[in-house]
């Protein structure tokens, strides 16, 4: 029987999916995307008439310093005011929206539209400008930034947005050279709640720094000297709600956006025990330097084994490093769906180690503990003990032995899917050699929740 | 733009079929910006296999789902750029903080696997058999986590907990 719940769930739903705007052509932003993920250039162009307006009509200096209360809706970034101490210096904004349009105009594809200046700010130190140029089709934002008194023509790009720009949410950018972040939200915006870099306690483990910075009508032009632009994550205070966290923007050099080298992945898979596919590697690599906030050039890796884990499985072991990151260790393990086989789930294990020398014995157990039994990702208990071939791997389960599994010629014990949670639980494993001499007790190591700490 | 036959059948099916997916990101993750970033990583994916997959929206689906629910997914979401802004309403109420609604606010505070199969049941109106093969899980755990889901709900939704209404200063 449907009750009022289901009822109300449903219209609220569809009354949600029904504020999904249209897209005028939705295939040319996903070819894009296809063909940067190829790594080649695509030969597209938008041709728009540009014009040039500083801001629009509504409540353009409505918020000059000391103008008065805010009026303008937080609803629609074009008419939020501009804002900073500049928003009164007419021959600047000119400037700085002209360089806006020159800016987007290098765009592929380019943007050409109206220059909207949302913000343009100097506190005696640095400088900041964010113009969005509003196209047939796209929008692009421009955050011009650098000393203070520059002239806009000579100030530093440092990011080029997209993506949900007209949407309401804080328009996010760090300058990495002065370490300044520019957060413009809406004028409600109250405050910035931002977390700078990662940290990583001494056993390696990471974590997150949080604090608050008061917003001056809805904008955030800060020093954060200890910020790291590839780990920085902010979000902002509107309504008294926090938005969703994400990255402030920032400007990447080209390496950090060219992806890992084809020949070094190559290279470092033939370097690894068993069989690597070049394509794993490659996306572990990826990801990887992303989620750890470092350029992929920036990375590290040495692959140890990869192989399967059992059916339908496959596992990398790795460590891997890149400059202000601990060594870490990583297995990552890929589920193929059997009746779907394009369709994986990736999960990864990280453990902090102290450098690039071989393993010693790793054991891992992943239970999908969000998905409950049944589903296609039972638990999996493997152990990676290179040169113990034929030894015997034991999981204990508060010191009873559970199972048992040998280490086969790849130095991989596996032990059976689709058991219980209980028959699998086991926090420790223990290794015997072929005397049944044990040789030592080890723990079994968890997915853990790296990921949600780095991406916040 | 197009190239190939597979790319203009794929072509066609992201014109076809984008409003429709984008409604399904947005659900999965409350976010315009993320939903989009979502649906075209799936879409992405899907080209890369386009060849071997029977069931395109199928296997877009799942792939929303799958990418939403782990943070291996890529959330660096700023730098492309690459992106079509879609036409603004007039209101502009697209904003992820502008959250009116209750029921949507709690729908919000679910897992994302639990709202997912909400999404799929409740909006996309799919039987529970066909929610278990997206989901890759069974019958039963489709029925558990939507009584677990609806549940959630209502004790978000009772008096006492509900939040005190926001007060102008």
């Amino acid at each position: 029987m449907t009750t009022q719940l289901e009822n109300d769930l449903r219209a609220t739903l569809a009354a949600r999916a029904g504020q999904v705007p249209t897209s005028p052509d939705p295939y040319q932003s996903t070819h894009h995307r296809i063909v940067r993920s190829r790594r080649r250039r695509a030969a597209v162009s938008v041709v728009v008439a540009a014009s040039l307006v500083i801001g629009v009509p509504t409540g353009l200096y409505a918020l000059r310093p000391g103008a008065g209360n805010v009026s303008a809706s937080d609803r629609s970034v074009l008419h939020w005011p501009i804002r900073g101490s500049l928003a009164g210096d007419r021959s600047f904004l000119t400037a700085a929206a002209e360089r806006g349009q020159a800016e987007s105009d290098k765009l592929e594809p380019p943007v050409r539209g109206t220059a909207h200046v949302l913000y343009a700010g100097d506190d005696g130190r640095h400088r900041a400008a964010l113009v969005l140029v509003v196209g047939a089709k796209d929008t692009a934002g421009i955050v011009l930034s650098g000393p203070s008194k520059a002239p806009a023509g000579s100030l530093r790009v440092n990011s080029l947005l997209d993506g949900g720009l007209t949407s309401g949410r804080p328009i996010m950018s760090f300058d990495p050279v002065d370490k300044v972040l520019l957060v413009v939200g809406p004028p409600t915006m109250t405050e910035v709640e931002m977390s700078p870099a990662l940290a990583f306690g001494p056993s390696g483990s990471p974590a997150r720094v949080k604090r608050l910075i008061p917003a001056d009508r809805g904008v955030v032009f800060a020093d954060v000297p200890d910020g790291e632009a590839a780990q920085m994550w902010a979000r902002g205070k509107v309504g008294g709600r926090f938005t969703e966290s994400e990255q402030p923007s920032y400007s990447e050099t080209p390496s950090e956006d060219a992806g890992p080298s084809d020949a070094a992945i190559t290279s470092a898979t033939r370097k690894a025990a068993g069989h690597i596919p070049e394509d794993l590697a490659s996306e572990l690599v990826q990801a990887t330097a992303i989620n750890l906030g470092v350029a992929d050039s920036e990375l590290t890796y040495r692959f140890w084994w990869g192989g399967p884990v059992g059916p339908n499985r496959f596992a990398i072991v790795a460590t891997v490093s890149a400059p202000g990151i601990p060594t870490f260790r990583m297995v990552d393990t890929t589920v193929d769906q059997p009746k779907h086989p394009n369709f994986w789930q990736n999960y990864l294990l990280v453990t902090p180690v102290k450098g690039f020398a071989p393993p010693s014995p790793i054991g891992w157990t992943i239970d999908d503990k969000a998905a409950p039994r049944g589903d296609a990702v039972p638990p999996e208990d493997a152990v990676y003990a290179p040169g113990m071939q034929g030894d015997v791997v034991e999981l204990l389960n508060h010191g009873i032995v559970i199972a048992t599994a040998h280490l086969n010629g790849s130095g991989v014990a596996t032990f059976p899917l689709n058991q219980t949670p209980a028959q699998l639980r086991s926090d420790q494993y223990q290794i015997l050699d072929a005397h049944g001499t044990r040789t030592g007790d080890f723990a079994l190591e968890d997915l853990d929740a790296i990921g949600q700490t780095i991406t916040w | 733009v197009l190239e190939t036959d597979d790319d203009i059948r794929f072509g066609d099916f992201v014109a076809a079929r984008w409003q429709a997916l984008s409604r399904v990101a947005y659900l999965l993750t409350g976010d315009h910006g993320r939903a989009e970033d979502l649906l075209q990583t799936a879409l992405v994916r899907a080209h890369r296999r386009w060849r071997h997959i029977d069931n395109p929206e199928h296997y877009v689906r799942r792939v929303l789902v799958n990418l939403n629910n782990s943070w291996w997914r890529r959330r660096r979401i700023t730098e492309h750029l690459t992106a079509q802004v879609p036409e603004r309403e007039a209101a502009d109420p697209h904003t992820d903080y502008d959250v009116r609604d209750e029921l949507w606010s709690a729908v919000l505070k679910l897992p994302p696997r639990m709202r997912a199969v909400l999404v799929l049941r409740y909006f996309e109106d799919l039987p529970e058999a066909d929610v278990a093969r997206i989901l890759e899980c069974s019958l039963g755990t489709v029925k558990s986590q939507t009584s677990r889901a609806l549940d959630r709900l209502r004790a978000d939704l009772t008096p006492n907990d509900r939040p005190e209404p926001a007060r102008n200063a």
